[in-house]
């Protein structure tokens, strides 16, 4: 379809809206569907309370925390987890510079904004390709550099721009966390399978989860941190 | 609908009392409003078949997530977003096969829309009424729009939600959801120009003219020949 298609006049969009309505489905659920969603609810009731996901943590006040102290939790929870663990990206000289603090300890091998920002910190050394001019994930030099942004105008482009852009096959013996980005804390919650990729989605902190590939067809899953809620999802071809 | 004439507990509370393990509680939650979600599921997808696994798809995830709902939403608010996400997801998931079995047709088979399958309206009996064949152009039609342009339009146009609450539902703005809709009606109204004319709203449709679907005869019936 062309983007560039005439706009209906007022009273066409009106007479679809009429059309529409009137096309609108009124009856009841089938019966065979109604017992079939009987059958999977009776199912999950038996369940118990597995079948429903712990409620996740209030909202994020901005209280101080012991970074290190998290850290060192959250490796022992992912380490229990059956996923492989990717890093990307860290940038902590722009990290700090965009926080206002004048620490200078940042590592030599941090990526920076010029360089496009998307280097594999020491536990996936695979090399990366340099960044598309049009790729859909921002630059680090336009947001925080520490893991990769995404948007949510931009999210089906940039999941699919994170992969192409390399996750280790399998990294689960490593005893690190998602990411090294000093300042990026996401508290362990059940992921679930796939490879994990650290991100910033709307500026908070997320989780990409690559699910494993199902025939031509890759699930990736944005989940929150500390709940492992699925907050976007989308099917991408598989690599 | 949270509020029930007959006494009950609210959505709200059923969904409380979910989470809180009353195993009959999203049972009666979820039956105030299967039919709706029904409708939105069917309209969305297209037919029958995968409707219900959309909608079982989302029954499953709200069941779980319960926990997660905050309460900045109506609790149908957020029941129609499960469901919608479940059914765009499937959609996705149906296009993505199709482009990669289909590359040489992908062109052809993009215009016929993203329905997991054909629009399955021989197999919905209700729509065999007198007005089902406009119906069906109706809704072939609205098969070939983007699903999201397609989603907006059956929450907003044929459920008629509130285009605040529907931008709720789609996880998107206002003006995202006036877009989606003033967009999609307007590539209907290409696409159901005849039935435009038809209805003698008396004006012309963007676009190439449609086909002449029938040219009525200015003249009187004639008689038997004297």
């Amino acid at each position: 379809m062309s983007q560039h298609e005439p706009e209906a006049s007022p009273q066409q969009q009106e007479a679809i809206r009429r059309l529409l309505a009137q096309a609108r489905h009124d009856e009841p659920v089938p019966d065979d569907v109604a017992r079939r969603l009987d059958t999977v609810l009776s199912q999950l009731a038996a369940e118990g309370t597995r079948a429903v996901d712990p409620p996740p943590p209030p909202p994020y006040q901005g209280t101080v925390v012991d970074l290190a102290a998290r850290r060192r939790r959250r490796v022992t929870g992912l380490l229990g987890a059956a996923a492989a663990v990717v890093v990307l990206g860290v940038g902590a000289t722009q990290l700090i510079d965009t926080t206002g603090s004048d620490d200078s300890s940042s590592g030599d091998s941090a990526g920076t904004a010029e360089d496009g920002g998307g280097e594999l910190a020491e536990s996936a050394p695979s090399p990366m390709p340099s960044r598309e001019p049009n790729s859909a994930v921002p630059a680090p030099s336009q947001a925080a550099p520490d893991v990769p942004p995404i948007s949510r105008q931009t999210f089906g482009d940039a999941v699919l721009a994170l992969r192409d852009r390399g996750i280790p096959e399998e990294d689960v013996s490593r005893d690190d966390d998602l990411t090294t980005a000093p300042l990026f804390v996401c508290d362990v919650a059940d992921f679930g399978e796939g490879d994990l990729v650290a991100v910033r989605y709307e500026g908070k902190e997320a989780v990409l989860a690559y699910r494993p590939v199902q025939g031509t067809t890759q699930v990736v899953d944005l989940l929150q941190c500390g709940s492992g809620d699925v907050l976007r999802s989308k099917v991408i071809p598989a690599p | 609908m949270s509020e029930l004439p007959w006494g009950g507990r609210t959505d709200a509370e059923l969904l409380a009392a979910h989470v809180a393990g009353d195993v009959h509680a999203f049972g009666e939650l979820f039956g105030r409003h299967r039919d709706r979600l029904w409708a939105v599921a069917l309209r969305t997808m297209g037919n029958p078949d995968d409707a219900a696994d959309g909608l079982q798809d989302g029954m499953v995830a709200a069941y779980r997530r319960a926990a997660s709902f905050r309460g900045e939403a109506q609790v149908t608010t957020w029941l129609h977003r499960v469901v919608v996400n479940a059914c765009l997801d499937r959609l996705r998931a149906a296009k993505v096969r199709r482009a990669e079995a289909l590359p040489d047709d992908l062109e052809e088979y993009g215009n016929r829309g993203s329905l997991v399958s054909a629009t399955g309206e021989a197999a919905d009996p209700a729509d065999h009424a007198v007005v089902g064949d406009r119906r069906r152009q109706v809704l072939d039609a609205l098969a070939t729009l983007p699903e999201e342009q397609r989603a907006a339009l059956v929450l907003v146009d044929m459920e008629g939600y509130p285009v605040a609450e529907v931008a709720e539902m789609l996880d998107c703005a206002v003006g995202t959801v006036k877009s989606r809709c003033s967009r999609g009606r307007s590539k209907l109204a290409v696409l159901l120009a005849g039935m435009l004319d038809d209805g003698g709203d008396g004006h012309t449709a963007p676009g190439n003219p449609p086909p002449a679907r029938h040219v009525p005869s200015t003249h009187p019936p004639r008689g038997p020949p004297a």
